[in-house]
């Protein structure tokens, strides 16, 4: 684990996988117990030897007490084969962005679904905007709907490239149903 | 049906921008600063781009009420994932 504002976990090849994921978890522990002394600084002993206390129970060497975060080496390495699927399936830090990025056959990713959502609200209120604007206000009252209005749906443009560029990034889950005997396609 | 959907989405805001240009007025991006005009007032066009902006604004809210009337149907018709599948707390289980 080197660096403390920006974190890196350094891991062994020589481990086994669920080792590695283990020692992940650990250094994520360790960095949480570091940040939360620091936070509160009355219970610094306590957490120190908590975290001592577990790097001990996963045959990793205990970090050196008086400067913890600064250079504690935990034996793994992420670029073997087989850690990445463990620790996107596990309940780490990394596994829990890859599981919000990730669409599965039931459900889309959380990337998508915040796009997808905040499109609807943009849609819909940039719609109801133009409409106050051009058939209900009068003139002295357009000014500021109009400038909204724009504004919304420029926000709403740029979420569409976003949108854009995470559907060429990304796989989303395959269709539910064939449409009616159409095949595949018409929906599309 | 989901491609015109998309080209929808991306038509209104380029035909409300050339709408905006062809009155020769400037664009305000958030009010923090403002797109001038390339193009001088335009009573021709300006009337086009109004039609068209807000004919493709009507077409992509009936396309959007056709979109969330299928998922309605994929829902409780077919009995699928459809909808369930893009609501925020649902995950792979």
């Amino acid at each position: 684990m080197v660096g403390l504002a920006a974190s890196v976990i350094l891991t062994s090849r020589a481990d086994p996988a669920a080792v590695r994921v283990a020692s992940i978890a650990l250094a994520v522990l360790i960095l949480r117990t570091v940040f939360s002394r620091r936070a509160r600084q009355e219970t610094q002993a306590e957490s120190m030897s908590h975290a001592a206390a577990q790097s001990e129970a996963a045959c990793c060497p205990p970090p050196p007490k008086q400067q913890i975060g600064a250079a504690i080496f935990v034996p793994c390495d992420v670029t073997a084969p087989g850690v990445l699927e463990a620790v996107a399936g596990s309940d780490s830090v990394v596994g829990r962005l890859h599981m919000h990025l990730k669409s599965t056959a039931q459900s889309y990713s959380s990337a998508t679904k915040i796009l997808h959502w905040l499109m609807a609200v943009l849609v819909v209120t940039c719609w109801m905007l133009g409409f106050l604007t051009d058939d209900v206000l009068k003139a002295s009252s357009r000014t500021v709907t109009l400038f909204v209005h724009i504004a919304v749906g420029l926000a709403l443009f740029d979420v569409l490239v976003l949108r854009a560029l995470w559907r060429a990034m990304s796989s989303p889950p395959p269709a539910e149903r064939r449409y009616l005997g159409y095949g595949p396609g018409w929906a599309d | 049906m989901h491609y015109m959907l998309y080209a929808m989405l991306l038509m209104v805001p380029v035909t409300g921008i050339l709408l905006q240009f062809s009155f020769g007025m400037g664009l305000p991006l958030y009010g923090v600063t403002e797109i001038p005009s390339p193009l001088a007032f335009n009573a021709t066009l300006a009337i086009i781009m109004m039609e068209v902006h807000e004919l493709s604004a009507h077409s992509l809210m009936i396309l959007a009420a056709a979109h969330a009337l299928a998922v309605l149907v994929h829902h409780s018709v077919f009995r699928d994932r459809t909808l369930m599948r893009m609501l925020p707390r649902s995950n792979g289980s």
